[in-house]
């Protein structure tokens, strides 16, 4: 056994008012809470410039290491270098952020580790479940995919619902819009009507960021009311979040595909605390394996298994449980 | 604008908004905003002049009128099956309708020659507020709804008690107040998305389906529209809220209490805002952080666009109507025809720059050619 020392972690949160910030960043802090480490936050709100004022501000509190939650390195570049040459270890927790990402030591990164969800998986099995509810309906199917290319993790989930559809000559994506990071709800239902009118015909809405549901919701509710799928569109996204667990409750989201996000946030503080108590290296992988477990398993939630009280859905590997014990059983606590 | 405040130079009643008038003609346009036409008691001009007069007079008049009618045939025939749809128009026609109300606020603003800049904001922190009582406090919706109106009230008297009476510049005074707002948006609404306990009742003010299967919100703009419409146009004091923004020097020499109407612009525009939240709330079933930020621009160029139209070169209801809806024809347009939304945002940036460019170009020809024949009668 070994001791963790009493570390300061220096937490930048990329847009502290979203939901999954909120997930990771909390799962950060109850994790950390664990090996008595103290954790502080600043708020990024989302903009660069602000990200650039919480870096110095968290860098001159002299932490043991910076964590945030899937800032790219090129909004924060002059930061992240400012705490590289204070020799300040750097850390992500989120979605894929670099591109086609298995290692996170190629080329000119300048984290030192990351730990992200498999989103390709995600739209792998996201497709999958479309695949299934259209076989019922004849006929070619269209497809309305909003993607959201401006993050990597949208890049990929789409990579992996393509490679799903691309073997089903009956299911054709007729448009493609990017949503609109400037006006992501509005801005979604304006594209998504005006494109439900231009494919009458379209039986799947895929919003790739989560984010733009309810604006898509707002599309479809608007020229489908009172109707279920096949007479409306199926409306399927990322993260069964509470506001979207409840549109799927209501029968307007038809499914949403999640992990358990907050898990990175657990493999963050474990590979950080194996660095500071043992000197190990933090594992290039951005999903280590922890004897085989897999922490990221999917799940397709529907109006059929949607948590009461549009809760986060429970893991289905409880990382909580095992990281805890893990801790226990390596560490010396406090 | 007025009263020796700051925003003389800024304020959309100065030359840029108003062709280059004469402080004169914009008095005259306060009175009755008719200056582009050729004076009846003026010779008549040569029948090829006259002809071309007329033509710009028309384009001054109708010009915005003219190109909704054309995007609106232009699409519709591009896109004959689902562009000119029952269903599309509806759509164009719900989604217009908080934007328009936005807007129509913002253009009372704009006749008394200053500038909101804090709508955006407000309009994100009029729906927040009504969510957070309901959603957080349990409050019914009618408490939810006062609530918000009184925190409209309240942004509205302090914006136009430092422009109007202390004399601050309109644009600053609302950038500063607009942040505000954001933050205590933020604050009300505890950093998060809300969306659960919102009254049926209210969901039904963005969602109700009434007559023709058109939503509700449409004739909630539509009576908004036609109050404030009456209310500028036909109205003692609308006349002159319009005098105080064509010269309000002139307009306190004549004895009127410019700060007073300064000040009931920015209320009107404030409480416009959180009728607007409350709408977009209503629709979406949930209150966002920064919900108003998308559309503060929309609404400026909506009101600007509506000076090319009806009113030759000053802010109007029904030029700011025609604008929005035009906007939401435009957007809905171009994503039928599969172009990104960067191109849809340089399209209708460069159809507001076209439009006020061809306003103005219409008034200054009329202006010039009306000139030395009121001269010489």
């Amino acid at each position: 056994m070994v001791s963790v020392p009493p570390e300061t972690i220096g937490y930048l949160r990329y847009v502290a008012a979203d939901y999954s910030d909120g997930l990771m960043y909390n799962s950060f802090v109850q994790a950390a809470k664990v090996l008595g480490w103290k954790v502080v936050s600043c708020d990024g709100q989302g903009t660069p410039s602000v990200m650039a004022a919480c870096m110095s501000t968290l860098i001159s509190d002299h932490p043991n290491a910076i964590v945030n939650d899937g800032i790219p390195q090129s909004l924060i570049a002059a930061g992240l270098q400012q705490a590289k040459a204070a020799g300040i270890p750097l850390v992500y927790t989120s979605g894929t952020l670099a591109p086609g990402s298995t290692s996170i030591y190629s080329g000119t990164n300048l984290y030192d580790a990351g730990f992200t969800t498999p989103d390709q998986q995600m739209g792998v099995d996201l497709a999958n479940y479309v695949v299934k509810q259209l076989a019922s309906v004849p006929g070619t199917k269209d497809v309305i995919d909003q993607t959201f290319p401006v993050a990597e993790w949208g890049v990929v989930r789409n990579i992996g619902m393509e490679s799903v559809l691309s073997g089903q000559p009956d299911i054709k994506i007729v448009a493609s819009p990017q949503a609109n990071s400037a006006n992501l709800v509005q801005g979604t239902t304006t594209t998504i009507s005006a494109l439900l009118s231009q494919y009458p015909k379209t039986k799947v809405v895929w919003i790739t960021f989560d984010g733009t549901v309810s604006g898509a919701a707002q599309a479809i509710q608007a020229k489908y009311a009172g109707q279920t799928f096949p007479n409306a569109p199926l409306l399927v996204t990322f993260y069964a979040d509470p506001q979207t667990d409840q549109l799927i409750s209501q029968g307007v989201v038809s499914a949403a595909v999640n992990v358990q996000l907050q898990a990175c946030s657990w493999i963050a503080v474990d590979q950080l605390a194996q660095y500071f108590a043992r000197k190990t290296p933090m594992s290039p992988d951005v999903r280590p394996n922890y004897s085989g477990l897999n922490f990221f398993q999917t799940q397709v939630i529907t109006k059929a298994n949607v948590p009461a009280g549009n809760a986060f859905p429970a893991p289905p590997v409880n990382y909580v449980t095992y990281f805890t014990a893990k801790w226990h059983d390596e560490f010396k606590l406090p | 604008m007025v009263d020796g405040s700051s925003s003389v130079a800024t304020g959309p009643s100065g030359p840029e908004a108003h062709g280059g008038r004469s402080d004169a003609e914009a008095v005259l346009a306060g009175a009755g905003r008719s200056t582009g036409s050729p004076s009846p008691g003026g010779r008549p001009p040569a029948t090829r002049q006259g002809a071309r007069l007329r033509l710009y007079h028309i384009m001054a008049h109708y010009g915005l009128l003219i190109a909704l009618i054309v995007a609106v045939a232009g699409f519709s025939l591009a896109r004959p099956s689902s562009f000119w749809t029952v269903g599309n128009l509806q759509d164009i026609l719900t989604q217009s309708a908080a934007p328009a109300i936005l807007a129509i606020g913002l253009t009372v603003v704009l006749v008394v020659g200053d500038f909101d800049l804090s709508i955006g904001s407000m309009l994100g922190l009029g729906g927040s507020a009504a969510v957070a009582m309901m959603s957080l406090h349990g409050t019914d919706w009618e408490v939810a709804l006062i609530v918000a109106l009184v925190v409209g009230l309240i942004a509205g008297v302090v914006n136009g008690l430092l422009i109007a009476y202390f004399k601050m510049s309109s644009f600053i005074v609302t950038l500063a107040m607009g942040t505000i707002l954001l933050g205590v948006n933020f604050l009300v609404a505890g950093n998060q998305t809300l969306f659960s306990n919102i009254a049926p009742v209210y969901l039904d003010f963005g969602r109700l389906r009434t007559v023709g299967n058109i939503n509700l919100q449409v004739f909630i703009a539509l009576g908004v529209a036609i109050v404030a419409w009456v209310f500028l146009e036909r109205t003692e004091t609308g006349r002159y809220m319009y005098a105080v923004g064509g010269n309000s020097n002139a307009a306190r020499l004549s004895g009127l209490a410019v700060q007073r109407y300064r000040l009931a612009g920015f209320v009107l525009a404030a409480i416009a805002a959180v009728v607007a939240g409350v709408l977009v709330t209503a629709q979406g079933g949930a209150a966002i952080p920064n919900l108003g930020a998308p559309y503060l621009l929309p609404a400026y160029a909506a009101a600007f666009l509506g000076t090319a139209g009806f009113s030759e070169g000053a802010f109007n209801v029904a030029g700011t109507v025609v604008g929005v809806i035009f906007l939401s024809v435009i957007a809905a347009g171009l994503t039928m025809f599969g172009i990104s939304t960067g191109w849809i945002d340089i399209v209708q940036g460069a159809i507001l720059i076209s439009a006020i460019l061809v306003s103005d170009v219409g008034r200054r020809m009329v202006a010039a050619a009306v000139r030395p024949t009121a001269g010489a009668g």
